[in-house]
C-alpha cells in the first residue's frame, strides 16, 4: 500500500521536473566553480557544498513538500500516519534522486574540468563524507518542514511555509559544513538529529489529518463587492503578449500559477550567456559546443510536459501555430538574450583579460622548447590528414603539428603559424608576422619583430626575447579579426533538434495513446539531447576526440564562413531556412495532433 | 440549414474497436438536439469531432459546412462549449477568463457577459481554482454564450452539479437560445433535462445511431408493448419479434417481454395481434428515460 501511495504523491510525480531543475542549478554551480578554480585555483569543498545545495533547497521550498495526501487517499481506510509516512518517504526518496543527479553532474563535470583546467583536486574519502551529510542533512531538513502544521493534510505555499522551508534547508546544509572534520561521526550526528525529528512528528500526527473546508475555500472566493461596476471595469484590462503568454504557460503547468516557466527562464538565459563563447575568456577550452544539447534538453522537457496539456485550451478560437510560438518563441529567445548579454560582457570586459596577449612566444613549460601561442580558431583543416609544410620563401620548411578530430578518421587540424623546434630566428619572425596578419589583420614586417621580440641562442635557434611578444600592449591599434559567424548556426542547429525530436513526440499527441505510455515516449524523447551530452563528454574523456581540436575544426569553419559579407550573409539566411524548415515541420504535425483535455491542477 | 452534418463519421482509439461506427446525422439551425446514450457509447467522441478536437477516421463532419479540422478558428468563432472536464486555466481569476474571450471571439457582447455575471453572482476578482464547481461551470457557461454563438455543444454541461445549481444552468442556457435562436446539441444523462429542453433526441449505443427522434414523436410515435411470459414460450416470439422492422428493441424482464416499437400504442396492439397472434400485450407510451432504458438495455 505505502509503494502505491508513494508512486501517486506528488512531489514523486514531478520528479522530472527536479532533475531537470538539479541538472541546470549543478551545471550552473560547476561553471562557477570552474570561473573561480580558472583565477584564483581549486575551490574549497565547503563552496561546492553549497553550489550543489542549491537545487535541495528549491526543490524543500517549492516542491509538492505540503501536499501530505489527497482528498481520496483520507477516505480511504489507512491511517493517517500511513499516508503521512509514505509522504515522507516519497519526498525524502525525491530528494535523494536530486542529490544524486546532481552529484552525477557535479562528479561528471569535475572530470572533465580536470582534464580542460587541471585545477580541482577533490579527495574521494571528503566527497564520500560531504556526499553523506548532504544525505542525511536532507532527511533532516524534510522532518524539520514536516514539523509545521503536522495535522494539516495540506500546507499550501504561503510566505510564512517558504520562510520555515528556507530555515530547514539552511539549518542541515550549516550543520553539514560544521560537522564535516569529523568525518562518518558527523555523518552520525546529522542521521541522529534527522531520526529524531522524524520521531517528534510522527508522533505529533493525530488519528486523522484535516482538510481545508470548502466554506473557508468559498469564502476567500467571494468578495461581497466583486460584481460591482469597478469590479466589471477590471475585465476591460488590456490583453496584449503578455498575457497570451500567462495563459499558454500558466495551462500548461500543476500549479496554480504558470511557474515553470519561471524556473526555465534563468537556466536559458545562463546557458545562452555561456553558449556566446565567454567562458574562452577564462579557459582555453570552450565548452560552448556542448551547451545547445542542453539548451534542447531544457526545452524538450518544457515542450513535452507542455504540448500534451494545452487541450485545455483547445476549444477556443486560438490558432495552435500562435500558441505553438507563444510556447517555443520565448524560450528561443531567452537562449538569444543570455547570447546577447554574453556577448556584450565579453566587448565591455575587452579583448585583454588581466593583460593576455592573444598571441604570445614563451617557453613550453614541459619541454622548454619556445612556442608560438595562438587561439584555437586560428588552426586550420587538412581534410586529407596530410597538411602541407610550413615553408618560408628563402626554402626553409617544417613539418607542422596536427591532431585528427576524430581518431579514425582522416581529418586533422593543424597551426599554419607554429614555430617548430628548430626553427631560425627569421622564419620565427616570419610565423609571428603571419599569425598577426590572420588574428587582428596587421601587416608587421617579419624584420621588425625579429629586432623587438626574439633572440637567437648560440646554436642559431630561436629564443623568446626581452621584452616579451606583447603585440596587443605595443600595438593599442590592434583589433581582433574573423572571429566567425556562430549566433545562426547555432540557433539553427538547437531549432533542428528540437524540431526533429518534438515532431517525433508530437506523432504520440492522439487520442488513443494511454497517459502512461505517452510520458514513456516523452521521456525517451527528451533523453536524446541528454546522451548527446553525455557522448561528447564520454568522446573529451576517453581521449577519441579532444575537446580543443573539436572547437578548433569548429572554429575555423565558421571563420571560414565569417571571411566575406556573402559568406556571413549565406550564413544567416541558410540557418534561417534551414532552421525554419524544421519549425514549419512542428507546426504541421502540431496543428493535426489531438490534443487531451485532461483536467490539471487543483479544479473546482 | 444544416448547421452539423455527420456522414458516416467512424472513429477508433484502439486499431479494430470502433468508438463510432458510421454515424450519420444532421442539425438543423435552431433545433435543440439532445445526444444521448450510455457511458463509453461515442457521445464526447462526436462532439469533439464537430469541435475539430478529434479527427473522425472515415466519414466527414461539417459545421456551417466547414471542415473542423481544416478550418478551426472559422469553426470555433461560431460555436459556443461547454464540457463537463473543460478546464478553465485554474490560476486565472475570472475578470481574466471574460478578457481572454473578449479578445478571442470577434462578437463578443459585453452586456450578456455583465448580466450573467451579475445573474450568478461570480466572483470577478476569485481564481478558478477558488471557485466551487458549479461556480466554474457558470463561468464557463457564460463564456461559451456571450459570443452569441450560432451552435451551442454542450458535453454533459451540467454534470456533477447539485440540481439547484443544474436547474440554474439549464433555465440560462434555455432563456439564451430563446434570446439568439443558437443551434444546441447537447449530451446529458438527465433525461428530464432533456425532454425538457431538446426538440429531437439522438440515441448512440455502442458506435452505432440508434434513434434519431423528434421529441413529439419520441412521445406519440413509440411505445413500449409488454408481452406476457406464457406466449414468450422458450423465446421464440423474441426473436421473431427482434426481426420485425417496427420493433427496435426487445428485452426479457421478470415480469413481462418488454418491446419498443416506432409505433404508437394502437399501432403496436395491432402489429402484435394481427402478424403475432398475440392478444394480452399492454401497450403504451413512455417517459424519455423509460424509453431510453428499454432501448438500449434491449439491444444485446
Amino acid at each position: 500500500m505505502i509503494a502505491q501511495l508513494i508512486r501517486q504523491d506528488p512531489a514523486f510525480r514531478r520528479l522530472p521536473l527536479w532533475v531537470l531543475v538539479a541538472m541546470g542549478c549543478t551545471s550552473a554551480a560547476v561553471t562557477v566553480i570552474a570561473w573561480i578554480t580558472a583565477r584564483r585555483g581549486p575551490v574549497g569543498l565547503e563552496l561546492l557544498a553549497a553550489l550543489s545545495w542549491l537545487s535541495i533547497a528549491l526543490y524543500l521550498v517549492f516542491g509538492d513538500i505540503g501536499t501530505r495526501t489527497n482528498r481520496f487517499n483520507l477516505s480511504l481506510p489507512v491511517s493517517a500516519r500511513e499516508l503521512w509516512l509514505s509522504h515522507f518517504i516519497a519526498v525524502g526518496l525525491t530528494g535523494m534522486i536530486i542529490l544524486a543527479m546532481s552529484a552525477v553532474v557535479t562528479t561528471g563535470s569535475l572530470i572533465l574540468m580536470r582534464k580542460i583546467v587541471g585545477g580541482w583536486q577533490g579527495e574521494p574519502g571528503a566527497l564520500a563524507v560531504l556526499g553523506g551529510l548532504l544525505a542525511a542533512g536532507l532527511l533532516f531538513a524534510v522532518g524539520i518542514i514536516h514539523a509545521f502544521r503536522p495535522d494539516a493534510q495540506e500546507v499550501p505555499l504561503s510566505l510564512r511555509r517558504a520562510g520555515w522551508s528556507l530555515v530547514a534547508a539552511a539549518v542541515p546544509l550549516g550543520l553539514a559544513l560544521v560537522l564535516r572534520p569529523l568525518g562518518a561521526l558527523g555523518v552520525a550526528i546529522v542521521l541522529g538529529l534527522a531520526a529524531a525529528t522524524f520521531l517528534h512528528v510522527f508522533r505529533a500526527i493525530p488519528e486523522a489529518l484535516s482538510v481545508p473546508t470548502e466554506a473557508q475555500r468559498a469564502s476567500a472566493a467571494a468578495p461581497s463587492d466583486a460584481t460591482g461596476p469597478a469590479s466589471w471595469a477590471t475585465t476591460q484590462r488590456p490583453t496584449g503578449l503578455w498575457f497570451a503568454l500567462r495563459v499558454v504557460h500558466g495551462v500548461t503547468t500543476c500549479a496554480k500559477k504558470p511557474v515553470a516557466i519561471w524556473i526555465v527562464t534563468p537556466f536559458l538565459l545562463f546557458l545562452g550567456f555561456w553558449e556566446s563563447g565567454i567562458d574562452a575568456r577564462w579557459i582555453s577550452s570552450t565548452q560552448r559546443f556542448a551547451y545547445p544539447f542542453m539548451i534542447v534538453y531544457v526545452v524538450m522537457v518544457v515542450t513535452t510536459l507542455s504540448l500534451a496539456r494545452l487541450g485545455a485550451i483547445d476549444w477556443l478560437p486560438w490558432c495552435r501555430r500562435r500558441t505553438l510560438a507563444l510556447l517555443v518563441m520565448p524560450l528561443l529567445l531567452c537562449v538569444a538574450a543570455g547570447y546577447g548579454v554574453g556577448r556584450i560582457t565579453d566587448t565591455v570586459l575587452g579583448e585583454r583579460a588581466d593583460g593576455r596577449e592573444l598571441l604570445c612566444f614563451v617557453e613550453d613549460r614541459e619541454s622548454g622548447e619556445p612556442r608560438l601561442c595562438v587561439l584555437w580558431s586560428a588552426c586550420e583543416i587538412s581534410w586529407s590528414g596530410k597538411p602541407s609544410d610550413l615553408t618560408a620563401p628563402w626554402g626553409e620548411a617544417h613539418e607542422p603539428w596536427s591532431e585528427p578530430v576524430v581518431r579514425g578518421l582522416p581529418v586533422r587540424v593543424y597551426f599554419p603559424y607554429e614555430v617548430p623546434p628548430g626553427s631560425s630566428v627569421d622564419f620565427a619572425a616570419l610565423q609571428i608576422s603571419r599569425a598577426a596578419g590572420a588574428l587582428f589583420g596587421a601587416d608587421i614586417p617579419p624584420d621588425e619583430i625579429r629586432s623587438r621580440y626574439l633572440e637567437a641562442d648560440v646554436d642559431g635557434s630561436t629564443l623568446p626575447g626581452t621584452p616579451a611578444l606583447t603585440l596587443q600592449a605595443d600595438y593599442p591599434e590592434l583589433r581582433r579579426v574573423g572571429r566567425g559567424v556562430y549566433f545562426p548556426w547555432i540557433m539553427a542547429m538547437i531549432v533542428v533538434l528540437w524540431s526533429l525530436l518534438t515532431a517525433g513526440y508530437i506523432h504520440w499527441l492522439r487520442a488513443g495513446v494511454s497517459e502512461r505510455k505517452r510520458k514513456i515516449v516523452g521521456g525517451l524523447f527528451v533523453a536524446v539531447p541528454m546522451l548527446l551530452w553525455v557522448l561528447d563528454f564520454v568522446l573529451t574523456v576517453t581521449e577519441v576526440s579532444e575537446i580543443p581540436i573539436r572547437n578548433a575544426f569548429i572554429f575555423n569553419l565558421s571563420r571560414s564562413a565569417g571571411e566575406t559579407p556573402a559568406g556571413v550573409a549565406v550564413v544567416w539566411v541558410g540557418s534561417a531556412l534551414v532552421g525554419w524548415a524544421a519549425y514549419r515541420l512542428v507546426e504541421r504535425r502540431f496543428e493535426r495532433a489531438e490534443l487531451s483535455m485532461k483536467p490539471i491542477g487543483r479544479q473546482p | 440549414m444544416n448547421i452539423i452534418e455527420f456522414k458516416d463519421v467512424r472513429r477508433a482509439y484502439v486499431e479494430g474497436l470502433d468508438v463510432l461506427k458510421g454515424i450519420t446525422f444532421r442539425v438543423q439551425s435552431g433545433e435543440v438536439v439532445g445526444l444521448l446514450g450510455r457511458n463509453g457509447a461515442g457521445k464526447t467522441t462526436l462532439i469533439r469531432i464537430a469541435m475539430g478536437m478529434l479527427e473522425a477516421q472515415s466519414g466527414s463532419a461539417r459545421l456551417f459546412g466547414l471542415d473542423p479540422r481544416s478550418k478551426p478558428l472559422e469553426v470555433k468563432q461560431r460555436v459556443g462549449y461547454v464540457s463537463e472536464d473543460q478546464v478553465l486555466p485554474p490560476f486565472m481569476r475570472v475578470r481574466e477568463v471574460i478578457a481572454l474571450h473578449r479578445k478571442l471571439f470577434n462578437d463578443w457582447d459585453d452586456d450578456t457577459a455583465r448580466r450573467l455575471v451579475e445573474r450568478f453572482r461570480l466572483p470577478l476578482e476569485s481564481r478558478i481554482s477558488q471557485m466551487s464547481k458549479g461556480q466554474a461551470r457558470q463561468v464557463a457557461l457564460l463564456c461559451a454564450v456571450s459570443h452569441r454563438p450560432e451552435l451551442l455543444l454542450l458535453d454533459e454541461p451540467a454534470g456533477g452539479l447539485d440540481p439547484a445549481a443544474r436547474r440554474e444552468f439549464l433555465e440560462t442556457s434555455i432563456q439564451l437560445l430563446n434570446e439568439t435562436g443558437s443551434t444546441i446539441l447537447f449530451s446529458s444523462h438527465h433525461l428530464n433535462d432533456v425532454e425538457r429542453m431538446a426538440d429531437r433526441v439522438v440515441l448512440i449505443h455502442e458506435g452505432e445511431l440508434l434513434l434519431d427522434s423528434d421529441m413529439d414523436r419520441m412521445h406519440e410515435g413509440y411505445s413500449i408493448a409488454l408481452v406476457p411470459y406464457e406466449v414468450n414460450g422458450d423465446g421464440a416470439v423474441r426473436r421473431t419479434l427482434a426481426r420485425h422492422e417496427t420493433c427496435i428493441a426487445v428485452r426479457e424482464r421478470a415480469d413481462a417481454l418488454h418491446a419498443v416499437f416506432a409505433l404508437p400504442p394502437d399501432g403496436a396492439r395491432d402489429v402484435l395481434g394481427e402478424q403475432f397472434g398475440i392478444k394480452g400485450a399492454h401497450c403504451r407510451t413512455a417517459a424519455l428515460e423509460e424509453m431510453f432504458i428499454e432501448l438500449v438495455e434491449g439491444q444485446s
